[in-house]
């Protein structure tokens, strides 16, 4: 069924529709809850508070398109997300002189497959994972993160370069299969 | 270098945008459709209205009633007369200017037995000049008086400046009676004690006549009661 049209009845109130949308667009949506929450329950509950919130607002939504649809969605999510995290105050600190830049192999990380990646970033602690992924991922500044989170710039920089620094040693321990891929 | 940066992650966030399966072995996605429809569905509990509110808005209101009624009850104990102050003379070199107050005590009129026609027009007098000072009233005046006008200088008063003339109403004095016991007024009573001013009369026959007597005042020590005669009726 076409996504526009869903949309349109969504809008008048059909059940039906609302949950083809959400069958449609929850499975994508939920990794991207689990990518800031590890537990698997709070990640759904996450989930159904950003299509409540969706479905809500869904009369000042104008459809221009799959893409924008599932922006929009997943800006919902992970504000949702970070809401939580700072209800949690899961963030852990890191002074920023013990912050250094760690580069990291991101040709490595290019050979990983998608399920590798996201299963090595949801090892990451809260705060690394948190910054990893919005500035990674949501390609947002550190100026923005600071404000969306509550703290410091340059607490951001060092929870980042710290990240970084934790994949790092993840690809080194998986090493073997790494090399073994290589020479494929 | 920024661009391959930049360039890794989007490709990162592309591949991570494509997963689907990867946790969907353990995601009921019925159970949380149910759940969400279930949320959806329901009706929004409308929050009861706060009594405690209304009960703070209504005591705050009776204590706003009552002090404004209080407020009007209770008159002003002095109040400000709109007399004008008197024109201060020009100063003068060698003259010492010292503000003295003079003060007027007016006596309270004595209580008459007036007739009501009297009464009536003593409170048409009192309409026609409302601005008169009132019997029992003290009035300080604030003037400034020279050395060349006083042959004595008057030991200065200390007054309030800001309180150029004040009426001080003085307040009725209760009376209080002596309390008296019942024989007392009894003894004051006694016929016998009470002079008498008037000569008692009364008719008397005598000999088929009639005749009219004066009963002359009884003397304490003999109790004989004298009879004149008299031709009178």
């Amino acid at each position: 069924m076409d996504t526009a049209l869903l949309i349109k009845e969504a809008k008048k109130g059909s059940a039906a529709a609302q949950k083809c949308l959400f069958d449609q667009l929850s499975g994508r949506l939920l990794l991207v809850c689990r990518r800031y929450v590890k537990n698997q329950e709070d990640a759904e509950e996450l989930l159904l508070d950003g299509f409540y919130k969706f479905f809500k607002n869904l009369a000042a939504f104008t459809y221009h398109g799959e893409g924008a649809l599932y922006n929009w969605l997943k800006t919902i999510m992970v504000n949702e997300c970070l809401m939580f995290l700072r209800k949690k105050n899961a963030f852990t600190i890191v002074s920023e002189t013990a912050a250094a830049d760690v580069p990291l192999e991101e040709e490595a990380l290019n050979n990983l497959s998608a399920a590798e990646i996201f299963k090595l970033v949801v090892q990451l602690p809260v705060g690394y994972r948190t910054v990893f992924n919005l500035h990674v991922l949501e390609g947002m500044e550190h100026r923005e993160i600071a404000s969306a989170l509550g703290i410091a710039e340059g607490t951001s920089k060092s929870q980042l370069s710290k990240a970084k620094s934790m994949l790092q040693k993840m690809l080194l321990n998986k090493g073997t299969d790494y090399v073994k891929r290589q020479s494929k | 270098m920024l661009n391959d940066n930049q360039n890794n992650s989007t490709g990162w966030k592309t591949k991570l945008d494509s997963l689907n399966d990867v946790c969907d072995d353990t995601f009921d996605r019925s159970a949380a459709w149910d759940k969400l429809h279930h949320r959806l569905t329901k009706k929004p509990v409308r929050k009861k209205f706060g009594w405690y509110w209304a009960a703070a808005a209504f005591l705050l209101l009776i204590a706003a009633i009552g002090l404004l009624i209080n407020n009007d009850r209770q008159p002003p104990l002095v109040r400000q007369t709109t007399q004008p102050l008197m024109p201060v003379p020009a100063r003068k070199q060698g003259t010492v200017k010292q503000p003295v107050s003079i003060i007027k005590i007016i006596p309270p009129v004595p209580v008459e037995s007036k007739t009501p026609l009297a009464k009536k027009a003593d409170q048409t007098n009192k309409q026609k000049s409302n601005h008169e000072v009132l019997p029992g009233t003290v009035i300080i005046e604030n003037l400034v008086v020279t050395n060349d006008n006083l042959p004595m200088a008057p030991p200065p008063l200390a007054i309030i400046d800001s309180v150029p003339v004040a009426n001080v109403n003085t307040t009725k004095v209760k009376q209080t009676y002596r309390v008296v016991h019942i024989n007392e007024i009894i003894k004051q009573t006694e016929p016998s004690r009470v002079a008498r001013t008037e000569k008692p009369s009364f008719p008397l026959k005598f000999n088929a006549k009639k005749f009219h007597t004066e009963m002359p005042v009884v003397s304490a020590a003999h109790s004989l009661v004298t009879i004149r005669l008299s031709t009178q009726n």
